[in-house]
C-alpha cells in the first residue's frame, strides 16, 4: 500500500479537464486504485508499490488523461553533452544516473510536489533509500564535470541542507536529522559516496544528504541536475526516469548526461521503448472474451499504452520504460481488462469435476471437539506466538526445546508454542471476571523442532482441557481424560509421575501401546500464583498427531 | 387480588415451615432460634416471602452480649468473688488459704478484696496476722446468688442488650470493664407481615403437598390422589453456561462446507515454512517489500530446498525460463530462499501441493489455516489470523470462472450483491479484489483476493493450465458475522469468555 498525497486541483490540472471527485473515485476504482481519503483539496490515493510510475501527481494524471482518451507527449531527451565520471564508488553504492533539466519554473506547490515525489520514491521503491537515493540542485551551482566517488568519513566536510555549519560525515550522521534516520544505512562502509563538482565542491553524500551550498532548491531554480545513486544501475535508472519525467511533465525540457564508467560510457535517463507482440487468442483465452483487435487497440490505448500495427491475430505494442511491472503477456491482458472495466465481465461458472474431502487431522477435530462442547467445555482459541517467560517459567519448568523467533516488534513474542496448556491457562488469567466454573478445551497445533523435516520442525495436534473452579480436581479431570480416550477406542495406562507444573502425587502421565501421549494433573499453586489466579485448576494435555500415528501403526501390524 | 389458596399452594417447604413463627417472632435471630431452622434456609424463605409481598424485612443492627472466653471459664466455675466469699463462708482464713483453697490468682484476689470490702461482704480481723471474714451481708447474698453472676448465665448463648433493665445494664457494663463479657454489633433482621401476611398466617398451611415427586413416589404409587406444591414459574431463573464451539471455529466450519459442497478438496501444510515455499516458488521477488523483516517472522534457522525444483525456480526469476516472461533479471539467491519463517499466507501450502504432489487437472483445492505477521498488537491487529483460499485448476478456465467462483462462494455465504475491482498481487495475473454489500452494516466491505495464477509462478511445476485462486481473512469474516469489533476479544488468551459463552448463533439457514 503506497499513498499519493496530492491536490485534486493539481490532478485536474494535470488532466486539463474537471474531474468530480465521484467520477475520480469510480475511474480510480476501476483502474484498480483507492480514493482513500478527501480533505477538501487534499486527496489521498492508495496506489501500488509495482507503479512507481505512479508516484508522482504528474504520473497518475498520465494515467488518467490516456484512461479519458487525451494524447501524451513522448519523452524525448537530447544530449547535454555533460559527463558524469563514477570512479572509485563505495562497492556497497556502486552506480549513478543522472540528467539535466531546464527551463523549470518553481512555485511553492511545484517544490513541494517535486520533494513529495523524491521522498515517496526513496520510502516506497527505494525501500526507505535502501536501495537507492535521489538529488537534485540548482545547475548554476555546479562545474561539470563532476564526479561520483567515494571518501573515507573523516575526509568528507561539507554544509548539509538546512544547516550552517561545516560538518565532516561522522558529525552529520550524528547531529544532522536527516543524517540520524538514514545513518543505519551507511555507518557501516569504509568509505561513504560523495558527489564532487570540478572545483572540488562536495554536492551531496548519497543517499544522505545534499550540501546546503550547492544543493538547495527554490523559487529562483530554473535549471537544475539531477541524480539517483544506489546498488543497482536498474532500480535507480526507474527512479530517475519517474523524477524526470514529473519534471518534463511540469514544463521542463530533460538532457541526458553521459556516464563514463571507466572505458563503459551509459546515457541516462534512458527513456527505451520496449517492443512486444500480443496474440490477440491470448488476450481472450485469459479474460474469457471475444475481443477483436481493434477492440484491444482502443484498450490498451486507454491504459497509455501505443500500438504500432495490427491485424486480426496480433498486435504490435510500445510498452513505456517506465512501465517496469510488464514482464510478461499476462501484465498487458490484465491492463485490458482494467480498461474493459472488471464489472463489465459476464460472471460465469465453469464446471471442473471434483469431490470434496476433507483431512484427518480436521475430522479428528471435529470429533473430539463435539465430545468436548457435550461435557461442558468451551473452545479456546489461543496464539501460536508465545514468550519464553509463560512457556516456562510461569509454568515452573525448564525449558525444553521449541522454536525460538528472530526479531519480532513485540517483545512478549520470542517463540512459538511448544505446549498448549499455559496459553488455556493465560485465558483463565484474562477471565478472572467471568463466572465459574470454568471450563476450556483447545485442539490446536504446538511447533516441536525435528531436524529430519524441510522446516527444521513439525506441527503437532495436542488437545488441551482446563477446570477451574473451588473444587476443581484430579477426579474431574480424569473423567474427562477417560470419557475422551474411551470413546475415542484406546486403552491407557495412567503412572504416577512428577511434572513441576502440577502438585506432585496428583499428577500422572498417560501411555497408550507402551507411547507417552499425555499428562494429567492438578496445576501447581506455585504456578497459579505466577498467573495471578486464585482458582483452583486441573488439566491435561494430549498429543493427538502421536495417539493417531499409533493407531496407524498397530492396524498395520493386525491386518 | 390474591388468590390465598393458590399462594399456598405454592409455598416451598422452607417458607411453610416459616411463616407459623411469624405469628410470635419479627426478628431473624428470634426465628431461627424458636424454629430449628438454619440461617441461610430462614433468610431464603424470608427473601422468597418479601418476593411475593407477604413479609417487608429490614436489616437492623442490635448490640449483643457475651461471654469472653474469661468469662465461660467463670461460668464453669463460678465468679472469682463468689468463689472468695464461698471459701470464708464457715472459716476466718488469711489471704494465702483463700487463694488456695478458692483457686484464685493475684489479680483476682485484688480485685474480689476491693470489691467485696466496697460492698460491706467482707471485714478484715487483725489477729497475729492479717485474716478475712464473711459479713452477714455477705452470708445473705451467698444465700440469694450475685446478680452478676445470673446474668453471666443469661447470656451464656448471647443475648441482646435491649432485653436488660438500666440496673442490669450497669452490672453488665462492670462485668464488661473486668473482661468477663463483650459487646458486639450483630446483624440482624427485623420481619414484619405485610396485610397479606397477616391473611396468609390465618390460612391452613399444612396442606399436604408433594414437594417432589422422586422415585420412591413413583414405586409406591404414594402420588395417586394427592396434590403437588404449584410452582411461581414465571420466577427468574439463573442464567448457566453451555459447552461451546468458537466462533471462529463455526465460521472456519462454514468456510469449510461451503468449499465441499463445490466439490473442493482440503489442504494442509507446515506453519513453519522455508521462504522459498512461502515466497519464491511463486515467483515473489528477492526484493520484494513483503519479505521484509518488519512484516515476516523469520526464526534463526535455515531449512532444506527441493533439489528437483530449486533450478526451475532459479531460471523462473532470472530469466522467465520458458514461461514467455522477462524474468526479473538477477541472480536467485538460495540463501535468502532457505531462511525459515512463520508462513506470511496459505498460499505457501497451495504451492507445495503443486512442487510435492503433482496435481494435475482438473483439480479443485481449499485450505484454511493460520498465517502470521510481524506486528504491534491492537484492538484491531494480532500478529497472527487465519486465511482461507481454494484454488481451481483445469483447461479454458477465464477470469470470468474466477468472478462465477467468488460469486457462487459468497451466495453460499449469503452475500449476493458483489463487485470486482482490479488490483497488484505479485504471483497472480490478472489481479482482482471483491467487496461485497454488508446488508447488516449497510455497506460495501472487502471480501476477498484473488487472481489467476501468473505463468512464472507455475511453470517450475509444469503447470500448463490455467489456475484461478482466491483468499480471505478468516477473522475479518467471522468479525462481521459475530458482530465482535475486537480481534483481541475473540482470538488469543485474551479471549472473552462472556463474549464467548453469549455470542448469538448466526444464522445459516
Amino acid at each position: 500500500m503506497v499513498m499519493l498525497e496530492t491536490e485534486h486541483s493539481t490532478l485536474n490540472k494535470i488532466i486539463g479537464k474537471k474531474i468530480s471527485i465521484e467520477k475520480l473515485e469510480e475511474i480510480l476504482f476501476n483502474l484498480g486504485f483507492e480514493l482513500e481519503d478527501v480533505q477538501g483539496d487534499n486527496i489521498k490515493i492508495d496506489v501500488t508499490t509495482e507503479r512507481p510510475d505512479l508516484l508522482s501527481t504528474y504520473g497518475l494524471g498520465r494515467t488518467l488523461r490516456a484512461y479519458l482518451g487525451r494524447k501524451n507527449n513522448s519523452y524525448k531527451i537530447p544530449k547535454s553533452g555533460e559527463k558524469l565520471k563514477v570512479n572509485d564508488a563505495a562497492k556497497e553504492w556502486p552506480c549513478a544516473v543522472a540528467c539535466i533539466v531546464k527551463g523549470l519554473k518553481f512555485d511553492n506547490e511545484k517544490i513541494k510536489e517535486v520533494i513529495r515525489i523524491q521522498e515517496k520514491l526513496g520510502d516506497t521503491f527505494l525501500r526507505n533509500r535502501k536501495k537507492g537515493g535521489i538529488g537534485i540542485y540548482p545547475l548554476d551551482k555546479i562545474k561539470f564535470p563532476v564526479r561520483f566517488t567515494a571518501e573515507i568519513p573523516e575526509k568528507i566536510k561539507f554544509t548539509p541542507l538546512e544547516s550552517k555549519n561545516l560538518m565532516n560525515a561522522h558529525k552529520i550522521l550524528e547531529e544532522h536529522p536527516t543524517g540520524r534516520k538514514y545513518k543505519h544505512i551507511i555507518e557501516e562502509w569504509k568509505k561513504f559516496p560523495i558527489f564532487i563538482d570540478t572545483n572540488d565542491n562536495i554536492m551531496s553524500m548519497p543517499p544522505i544528504i545534499n550540501s546546503h551550498n550547492l544543493g538547495k532548491i527554490d523559487e529562483k531554480t530554473k535549471d537544475v541536475f539531477v541524480e539517483a545513486t544506489g546498488q543497482d544501475l536498474k532500480t535507480i535508472n526507474m527512479a530517475l526516469q519517474v523524477l524526470a519525467a514529473a519534471l518534463i511533465d511540469m514544463g521542463g525540457k530533460a538532457y541526458s548526461i553521459d556516464m563514463i564508467y571507466g572505458n563503459k560510457t551509459v546515457t541516462s535517463p534512458n527513456f527505451y521503448e520496449e517492443k512486444r507482440t500480443l496474440k490477440v487468442q491470448a488476450v481472450n483465452k485469459i479474460l474469457g472474451l471475444d475481443l477483436k483487435a481493434n477492440e484491444i487497440k482502443k484498450l490498451l490505448e486507454k491504459m497509455s499504452y501505443k500500438v504500432i500495427s495490427s491485424n486480426k491475430k496480433e498486435l504490435k505494442i510500445i510498452v513505456d520504460s517506465t512501465r517496469r511491472d510488464i514482464w510478461h503477456d499476462v501484465d498487458l491482458i490484465d491492463d485490458i481488462a482494467r480498461a474493459y472495466g472488471f464489472n463489465n465481465f459476464k460472471t460465469r461458472f465453469k464446471h471442473v469435476d471434483s469431490i470434496g474431502e476433507t483431512t484427518r487431522s480436521v475430522k479428528i477435530k471435529e470429533e473430539i471437539s463435539s465430545l468436548m462442547v457435550g461435557l461442558g467445555y468451551q473452545e479456546a482459541f489461543t496464539l501460536i506466538l508465545t514468550d519464553k517467560d509463560d512457556q516456562f517459567r510461569k509454568m515452573n519448568i525448564k525449558e525444553f526445546k521449541h522454536m525460538s523467533l528472530g526479531k519480532s516488534v513485540e517483545q512478549s513474542i520470542n517463540m512459538t508454542r511448544a505446549w498448549l496448556l499455559p496459553e488455556l491457562i493465560k485465558c483463565l488469567k484474562n477471565n478472572r471476571s467471568a463466572e465459574y466454573p470454568q471450563k476450556i478445551f483447545e485442539i490446536n497445533h504446538v511447533i516441536i523442532p525435528d531436524e529430519n523435516k524441510d522446516v527444521k520442525c513439525k506441527d503437532i495436534l495436542r488437545l488441551a482441557v482446563a477446570t477451574s473452579h473451588s473444587s476443581a480436581s484430579f477426579t474431574e479431570i480424569k473423567q474427562v481424560l477417560d470419557y475422551v480416550i474411551n470413546l475415542l477406542g484406546f486403552n491407557y495406562e495412567l503412572r504416577e509421575a512428577e511434572h513441576n507444573s502440577f502438585i506432585n502425587g496428583r499428577s500422572g502421565r498417560i501411555s497408550v501401546n507402551g507411547k507417552d501421549i499425555a499428562y494429567i494433573g492438578e496445576v501447581h499453586p506455585q504456578v497459579l500464583e505466577n498467573y495471578e489466579l486464585e482458582m483452583p485448576v486441573a488439566a491435561f494435555e494430549l498429543n493427538l498427531t502421536e495417539l493417531f500415528e499409533n493407531i496407524n501403526k498397530i492396524k498395520k501390524e493386525k491386518p | 387480588m390474591h388468590d390465598i389458596k393458590k399462594i399456598v399452594r405454592q409455598l416451598h417447604p422452607l417458607e411453610r415451615k416459616i411463616l407459623p413463627f411469624l405469628k410470635s417472632y419479627n426478628t431473624l435471630i428470634q426465628i431461627t432460634k424458636n424454629s430449628g431452622m438454619q440461617e441461610i434456609e430462614a433468610i431464603r424463605a424470608l427473601q422468597w416471602l418479601e418476593a411475593k409481598g407477604i413479609v417487608k424485612t429490614e436489616q437492623i443492627a442490635v448490640n449483643v452480649a457475651r461471654p469472653t472466653s474469661t468469662g465461660i471459664s467463670y461460668i464453669e466455675q463460678g465468679l472469682p468473688e463468689k468463689r472468695f466469699i464461698q471459701t470464708i463462708k464457715t472459716n476466718v482464713m488469711n489471704l494465702e488459704e483463700i487463694k488456695k483453697k478458692a483457686a484464685l490468682n493475684n489479680e483476682e484476689v485484688n480485685v474480689c478484696i476491693g470489691m467485696l470490702r466496697r460492698q460491706e461482704f467482707i471485714e478484715t480481723i487483725k489477729d497475729k496476722e492479717v485474716k478475712i471474714k464473711i459479713t452477714n451481708k455477705g452470708q445473705e447474698i451467698l444465700e440469694k446468688g450475685l446478680a452478676e453472676e445470673d446474668l453471666l448465665y443469661k447470656i451464656k448463648e448471647g443475648a441482646k442488650l435491649g432485653i436488660f433493665n438500666e440496673k442490669e445494664k450497669r452490672i453488665l457494663e462492670e462485668l464488661r470493664k473486668r473482661n468477663i463479657i463483650k459487646i458486639e454489633e450483630e446483624k440482624d433482621k427485623k420481619i414484619q407481615l405485610t396485610n397479606l401476611g397477616k391473611e396468609l398466617v390465618k390460612e391452613e398451611i399444612y396442606l399436604e403437598l408433594i414437594e417432589g415427586l422422586t422415585p420412591e413416589l413413583l414405586k409406591s404409587k404414594q402420588w395417586k390422589g394427592k396434590e403437588f406444591r404449584e410452582y411461581n414459574i414465571k420466577a427468574a431463573v439463573s442464567r448457566i453456561n453451555g459447552g461451546r464451539q468458537h466462533p471462529l471455529q463455526e465460521t472456519m466450519n462454514q468456510i469449510r462446507r461451503i468449499f465441499m459442497n463445490m466439490g473442493f478438496k482440503e489442504m494442509e501444510g507446515p506453519l513453519v515454512e522455508t521462504t522459498f515455499w512461502c515466497m519464491d516458488s511463486m515467483w515473489i521477488p528477492q526484493d520484494h517489500p513483503a519479505r521484509e523483516m518488519q512484516d515476516t517472522f523469520y526464526l534463526p534457522y535455515e531449512g532444506k530446498l527441493p533439489e528437483n525444483l530449486k533450478k526451475k525456480v532459479a531460471t523462473v526469476h532470472e530469466t522467465g525460463g520458458n514461461s514467455g516472461s522477462k524474468g526479473y533479471g538477477y541472480k536467485w539467491d538460495e540463501n535468502i530462499a532457505k531462511q525459515l519463517l512463520l508462513r506470511t499466507h496459505t498460499t505457501a501450502t497451495t504451492f507445495r501441493y503443486f512442487g510435492e504432489k503433482g496435481l494435475k487437472q482438473p483439480a479443485k483445492y481449499f485450505y484454511i489455516g493460520r498465517i502470521f505477521r510481524n506486528e504491534a498488537i491492537d484492538s484491531t491487529h494480532l500478529p497472527e489470523f487465519h486465511h482461507s483460499e481454494g484454488f481451481v485448476m483445469d483447461e479454458g478456465l477465464t477470469l470470468r470462472d474466477l468472478m462465477g467462483y467468488i460469486k457462487e462462494f459468497y451466495s453460499q455465504m449469503g452475500i449476493h450483491k458483489i463487485k470486482f475491482r482490479p488490483t497488484y498481487n505479485p504471483y497472480t495475473e490478472p489481479s482482482m479484489e471483491a467487496i461485497g454489500f454488508n446488508e447488516q452494516l449497510g455497506k460495501w466491505v472487502e471480501l476477498i483476493n484473488s487472481g489467476i495464477f501468473r505463468p512464472e509462478s507455475l511453470e517450475p511445476y509444469g503447470i500448463k493450465v490455467p489456475v484461478i485462486a482466491w483468499g480471505l481473512g478468516v477473522e475479518r469474516l467471522a468479525m462481521m458475522l459475530h458482530q465482535q469489533k475486537s480481534i483481541r476479544e475473540m482470538l488469543g488468551a485474551t479471549g472473552d469468555f462472556n463474549w464467548l459463552r453469549n455470542h448469538k448463533v448466526v444464522k445459516k439457514w
